[in-house]
């Protein structure tokens, strides 16, 4: 028998040796099937084998697919050493992670009078000067959604913050994160003081919500969150939080209680909180000893505060669905454009209704409805839209950018939008007429694009970048001749550039004003021409989303004053230079709108936020409405303060810089003990190290499998591996010793004795983020006695294998709902020594998903395994996971096929059982309806077999899946159905 | 035998319990403590916490040694009767030393967490916990017994001991004076229109038959000490965790905004404010007519007691937790960077700094020549001035 022939990765639980297989930086759906692995493996005594194969293995059914995690930038870290803080960075963002470095010592100094603690040791932090390379970090194996501001890795104590050019955000990010460090040391400090066991820290929502407390005003965005949440009785209490777990809106609620309580009860409490820790196991109790009243007895009082604040609101202010028409409802919906012939009047815009996000389409009504009903309206809104570019399919447009990224398009129909395209952002213009993707744009040296607006002629596109330095600047394309011009050089974060009609002029958004470090953004005037930038407006308040109208008379933007982000309008045919500018308030929502957008009628499309939603909303006479406005602000742009300067750590402290060289330390160090009847009792230890980017990972494994005191000396198995993602190209080698009695389980259930040695090589080239070559080469040396089939053998066995493979599903709560999954192997096994064995594999694994609505979908599965040659591998099949009904594993050949069609559906969305002294909630229930079908063999076929049935599927925690099955197999080459019912209870995620 | 220390293990409860029982507790002390001049009797050193003596431990210092607490001290200070050193710990245990030789007589547990310092009473100690049924301790060390044990709530302060009554505050707001023979309440007082769950984390100071506590209502409280009468009340505007400290007829308190105040002791009358910018967890300490009070931004001030005004001020970089102790001419302040750092008490020159194994949250005592101070790797160390360690 083979030991480490390609197909491990096809049924590695019978492997013995660390396949080679795949190497790649490939993200599972969870480790909820790393865990049954562990299971299985446990069951045959070799446990330890797990943390090996965890690093370099991915099992069978899920993980052999996977989407990459691809480290296209060769980043040359560098370390900034100053008082508290070890600082990773790249050369070209050494100004940003001085900066950066300021901060943080800042934050440190208030920090620890705030936590009335210090630091014992050293903080970790690593810089990205953007959110995509701060994507490729390996400083943590799963995808780092859009979202994702920075985190901390409690681990290895790191904090892994990106800039997105602004600032204000990367300094508050610093502070959020270093919030938790202090938290994490203090509370550890607490428990520890105290000779408590330091098996707990408090409530998500008080971490989080204290990291924004302490790290943030309560700005424009927190309160519109919570005014949508109370008004539209969304917020939650703390009693019932674990309903909205890790939302947004758990983050924001969590800042909001502690504000109600540093407010009402005193700041102090806030660190009491902390301090009493100690006393009580549950949080609410904790709060009950500090603030004398438990989790219960708050919310009736915060909650009827948040009410007491927000509802008097509606006595001036309108939810946007009361106020504006809808144009789209469901799904997420931002970044309108209208596009306007002399046949049609269109919306486009960036959104997602089915888990992909992608530019939809939408037809804009006549102001006037038909029947003129509001009914009317609503259903229209709540139509499809059309998809008119998907993304997250493909290389090209691999991601959207759903909140920072304005599109635009021409009179002709010339659509400019932005997305992510592997190592960048790419500027596409796509034909919205003929339905083409005309041109693409990638820039070398810019590394995210944000906002792009077309010039009048057509040509040229004005759009803001974050170059490698971190900085957010302005650019103007010229898309015939490809010239690149820099408008902007400096560290103040310039977005959302709208050239003018008339082509002189470009409004953009900045933080270059006196309250920009603030996060503060105000509205700018470019002169092409001249090349000065004007003041617009001057304030405190933030500004954001200038739009020019049709005629360039206008300029329609969003603002916070008065609290909520408005639709506000400013006359653009004041003369230059005048020092004041009035702006007339057009739309006064309770909550936010976002994204103004033109109709040549003088209509303003726009984004509207309500009941946690993104919606598409229309203003009609909006250049009336804003005529007639009685909220009336005229700006003082002469009487300002100079723009804040940049501080950096350079100066202020010693410090230190060098190139990284490696700083490895311990990930886990494990010891297991194992019984089995079968095979006695083993015992191990395992240990994983990495540096502190994760690039490269070490993996140590001694076990001893003896049953005997004779045996001691010839059962030691000892593995070694390294796994380097510095790189694109992924790969890893090891070697191993191997030796134990063995059951073949893809044989007739046989024991034997094998001892094995020797070393592999493997490595995975992801081609784009869905596609990857995986290649491996293996070199072993087995002595196996007793075997029955072939006797005692011995073999050196030299393995070579060839893998594509290729994913772009997305995943529901139990499984696949959308797109496909497609891998192909070939490999080669042979005995170089003895001849005993030489047979090739041939591998096919093809799932396709096709979505029937936003919940279901048919799902397909087509396998082909064939193994041929002499003393080749058999298959095993059976169970919850291929051919359901038929006993696990009981199916064994040398080939193998399998089909299986499934149909996936929601249930039950939640199912909340109440006992009297507490209730758990059981969400996303989901069903299916199978049929599977599929045989395996040797050298003659023998018989076909299938199963027919039903099931439910349970998320739990998101992290594993709970199946239940029904059915009937049908048996004897396909020509009855079984006797009554069988039932199958496991564990696992669909195909 | 020892007990076993635990650095950081993540162990169970049970394994927990199991080391601590397998471990000898009691005390065994020689002899019933006499009191000395050279002592460091209470939390404060006098009633009125004033932290310093005429007896000066010179820097440099040494470490003369180290006794292991197996769990942190909490926000008192050692206190030094005779020739032992009392150090409760926040797991409820009470350790003796000999305060020359560091061997230690035995440890006994009391309670559940002692945030404070003990009382010593020739041969009686009580002790207050945080979070216990009973709170409130009275144990005999030469009998080996307790003597009562009483709930009066969570207790975080260090009683203050006079006329044989015991006057503390609790996190409830209430602040009770018992007498010590059984642990009788005599009297309480409770925070008006406490709706905010408003508690007293400022241990009492003492002025003329008046009880001087802080409250973290903001407010300063001065009681009658017979019968609980309120005599006058001041507002410095935010909590008060430090306790006060009584000088001159004068009562100091810092409060948790950083403002630091000084008010006539018969009457409350403002004498004059100070904002040092940063809170005050910390009692002030005394030499001559300077005050000196530290913060969380780690600013030592040096303030007229008079007038208020700044004679010196250093910055060290680090949270001030503790209050300074002032040893003749010389101060010695304590930082959580681990820092012990010795001050000229005249221009505030640093003249002698050193780095422990762990944090200083506790204000240190000064005795029997030596320098008393616990740091939050759980250990309590002696140190004595080199040049002592060269003559011997």
């Amino acid at each position: 028998m083979p030991c480490n022939s390609p197909i491990f990765s096809l049924s590695s639980l019978q492997s013995h040796t660390p396949s080679p297989t795949i190497v790649s930086k490939v993200v599972p759906p969870s480790i909820v099937d790393l865990m049954g692995s562990a299971m299985s493996v446990l069951q045959r005594g070799v446990l330890p084998l797990l943390f090996v194969l965890a690093a370099v293995e991915a099992h069978a059914q899920f993980f052999s697919f996977g989407r990459n995690k691809v480290q296209y930038t060769d980043f040359e870290w560098h370390v900034l050493k100053t008082e508290h803080f070890d600082i990773y960075y790249y050369p070209e963002m050494q100004a940003l992670a001085e900066r950066g470095a300021y901060f943080a010592e800042e934050a440190y100094k208030d920090l620890e009078g705030k936590f009335n603690h210090t630091l014992n040791t050293r903080v970790p932090l690593i810089f990205y000067s953007s959110h995509l390379h701060f994507q490729q970090t390996n400083t943590t194996g799963g995808f780092i959604p859009e979202g994702v501001g920075g985190f901390f890795e409690f681990l290895k104590g790191r904090v892994v913050i990106p800039s997105d050019g602004s600032t204000a955000q990367f300094r508050h990010v610093i502070r959020h994160e270093l919030v938790h460090v202090f938290m994490h040391s203090k509370i550890a400090r607490v428990m520890s003081d105290h000779r408590k066991v330091q098996d707990r820290m408090p409530p998500l929502w008080f971490t989080e919500g204290l990291a924004e407390y302490w790290s943030t005003e309560w700005d424009t965005q927190a309160d519109m969150v919570m005014r949508d949440a109370t008004l539209n009785d969304i917020v939650v209490g703390l009693n019932d939080i674990d309903r909205i777990y890790g939302s947004y809106l758990m983050y924001k609620e969590g800042q909001s209680a502690l504000q109600y309580i540093a407010q009402t009860y005193g700041e102090e409490k806030i660190l009491l909180l902390m301090e009493n820790f100690w006393k009580e196991s549950s949080f609410s109790n904790v709060m009950k000893l500090t603030i004398g009243k438990n989790y219960q007895e708050f919310d009736e009082e915060w909650l009827y505060a948040l009410k007491k604040r927000y509802y008097p609101l509606y006595a001036k202010e309108d939810a946007p669905s009361r106020a504006a028409r809808p144009l789209v409802i469901d799904g997420f919906n931002s970044k309108p454009v209208v596009f306007e012939s002399d046949t049609v009047r269109d919306v486009y815009f960036i959104g997602n209704r089915t888990g992909y996000s992608g530019i939809y389409r939408k037809g804009l009504k006549p102001r006037q409805q038909p029947d003129g009903s509001e009914a009317s309206a609503e259903a229209y809104a709540r139509a499809a839209a059309e998809n008119v570019i998907e993304g997250e399919k493909t290389d090209e447009f691999e991601a959207f950018h759903l909140l920072r990224g304005r599109i635009d398009i021409t009179k002709d129909g010339r659509l400019a939008f932005v997305t992510k395209s592997g190592e960048h952002d790419a500027l596409h213009i796509y034909d919205v007429v003929n339905h083409s993707l005309l041109e693409s744009f990638h820039f070398k040296s810019l590394v995210s694009i944000g906002s792009a607006s077309w010039a009048p002629d057509g040509k040229r596109i004005v759009f803001s970048s974050i170059d490698k330095s971190g900085n957010n600047d302005l650019y103007i394309l010229d898309t015939h001749t490809r010239a690149l011009t820099k408008l902007t050089n400096d560290y103040y974060d310039d977005r959302d550039p709208a050239w003018s009609p008339d082509g002189t002029r470009i409004a953009f958004v900045s933080d270059r004003t006196a309250s920009g470090l603030k996060g503060k953004y105000n509205l700018f005037l470019y002169t092409i021409e001249t090349s000065a930038i004007d003041y617009l407006t001057y304030g405190e308040d933030n500004y954001a989303s200038p739009a020019w109208s049709k005629d360039g008379t206008r300029l329609a933007f969003t603002c916070d004053r008065g609290g909520a982000q408005n639709v506000w309008m400013m006359d653009m045919t004041v003369p230059h230079g005048t020092p004041t500018r009035t702006m007339r308030k057009v739309t006064h929502f309770v909550t936010a709108a976002f994204d103004p957008a033109w109709t040549s009628d003088g209509d303003i499309v726009f984004t509207a936020f309500e009941k946690f939603s993104f919606q598409l909303r229309v203003i009609e006479n909006a250049t009336l409405i804003a005529d007639t406005s009685r909220s009336v602000v005229t700006l003082d742009l002469y009487d300002r303060e100079k723009p804040w300067e940049a501080q950096s750590i350079a100066g202020t402290m010693e410090i230190k810089r060098f190139r990284y060289e490696g700083d490895y330390s311990l990930d886990i160090a494990q010891s297991a003990i194992s019984t089995d009847p079968v095979f006695g009792t083993s015992g191990g230890a395992a240990i994983a190290l990495s540096d502190l980017l994760g690039n490269d990972q070490y993996y140590f494994l001694l076990y001893n499998t003896a049953q005997s005191q004779d045996e001691l000396l010839s059962s030691f198995n000892i593995a070694v591996s390294r796994l380097s993602l510095k790189h694109r190209t992924s790969y890893a080698y090891g070697i191993y010793r191997f030796s134990g009695r063995r059951y073949d389980l893809t044989d007739r259930d046989e024991f034997f004795f094998e001892r094995v040695f020797g070393g592999y090589f493997a490595l995975s080239y992801p081609i784009t983020k869905f596609q990857r070559i995986e290649a491996s080469v293996s070199l072993s040396n087995s002595n196996k006695d007793a075997d029955v089939r072939v006797g005692d053998r011995k073999a050196l066995f030299l393995s070579n294998s060839l893998t594509f493979v290729h994913d772009n599903s997305l995943w529901g709560p139990s499984g696949p709902l959308d797109g496909s999954r497609f891998s192909i192997t070939v490999a080669y096994t042979t005995d170089i020594q003895y001849s005993n064995a030489n047979y090739y594999s041939i591998i096919v694994d093809y799932r396709d998903y096709l979505r029937l609505s936003q919940r279901s979908a048919y799902a397909m599965r087509y396998w082909l395994w064939y193994n041929g040659g002499r003393e080749a591998r058999r298959f095993v099949m059976g169970g919850s996971w291929d051919l359901r009904g038929w006993p696990r594993w009981s199916i064994r050949g040398e080939k193998l096929w399998l089909t299986s069609h499934e149909l996936r559906f929601p249930f039950l969305d939640a199912l909340a059982l109440q006992f009297p002294f507490g209730g758990i909630v059981f969400s996303s229930l989901r069903g299916a309806l199978y049929f599977d079908a599929g045989s395996a063999w040797d050298k003659q076929y023998t018989e076909t077999l299938g199963s027919i049935g039903g099931g439910i599927r349970m998320n739990f925690g998101g992290v594993l899946v709970l199946r239940y099955d029904i059915g009937k197999r049908i048996e004897r080459n396909f020509t009855r159905l079984q006797d009554g019912l069988f039932h199958q209870f496991f564990f696992g995620w669909d195909f | 035998m020892a007990l076993i220390r635990i650095p950081s293990l993540h162990v169970s409860h049970s394994l927990l319990l199991l080391v601590v029982a397998a471990s000898c507790s009691g005390i065994k002390m020689p002899h019933v403590p006499r009191s000395t001049e050279s002592d460091w009797p209470m939390f404060g050193r006098t009633p009125h916490r004033t932290n310093a003596t005429d007896e000066l431990v010179a820097p440099p210092l040494t470490i003369a040694w180290e006794g292991d607490l197996s769990s942190s001290m909490g926000y008192g200070s050692p206190v030094v009767v005779d020739t032992f050193v009392f150090v409760t710990n926040m797991r409820g245990e009470l350790f003796v030393f000999n305060a020359l030789t560091g061997k230690r007589y035995g440890w006994i547990s009391l309670g559940d967490a002692f945030h404070g310092s003990p009382v010593i009473d020739g041969a009686v100690v009580y002790a207050a916990s945080a979070d216990a049924r009973e709170s409130l301790v009275a144990y005999d060390l030469f009998e080996a017994k307790t003597l009562w044990k009483r709930d009066y709530g969570d207790i975080e302060v260090t009683p203050l001991f006079f006329d044989n009554k015991l006057y503390f505050g609790t996190t409830a707001g209430i602040f009770y004076c018992v007498e010590k023979y059984k642990g009788e309440k005599e009297w309480s007082y409770r925070l008006p229109e406490n709706r905010r769950w408003k508690g007293i984390r400022s241990s009492a100071a003492l002025f003329d038959g008046t009880v001087i506590f802080g409250a973290e209502d903001g407010n300063v409280y001065a009681l009658d000490a017979k019968n609980g009468r309120e005599r006058w009340t001041y507002d410095t505007g935010a909590p008060i965790f430090a306790s006060p400290t009584v000088y001159n007829g004068t009562v100091f308190i810092g409060n948790f905004a950083g403002t630091f105040v000084a008010l006539d002791a018969q009457s409350g009358t403002p004498r004059w404010r100070f904002p040092t910018g940063a809170s005050i967890y910390a009692a002030a300490s005394f030499a001559g007519n300077l005050v000196l009070i530290g913060n969380t931004a780690g600013k030592l001030f040096a303030l007229s007691t008079t007038e208020g005004s700044i004679r010196w001020s250093i910055e060290f970089n680090s949270v001030i937790n503790s209050s300074a102790v002032v040893s003749g001419p010389v101060a010695y302040v304590g930082t959580l960077k681990k820092e012990l750092i010795a001050v000229k008490v005249q221009d505030g020159t640093i003249v002698w700094r050193q780095t422990l194994n762990g944090r200083v949250k506790t204000t240190p005592a000064v005795a029997r020549g030596r320098l008393f101070v616990a740091t939050d790797d759980r250990m309590v160390l002696a140190l004595e001035p080199m040049q002592h360690t060269e003559q011997r």
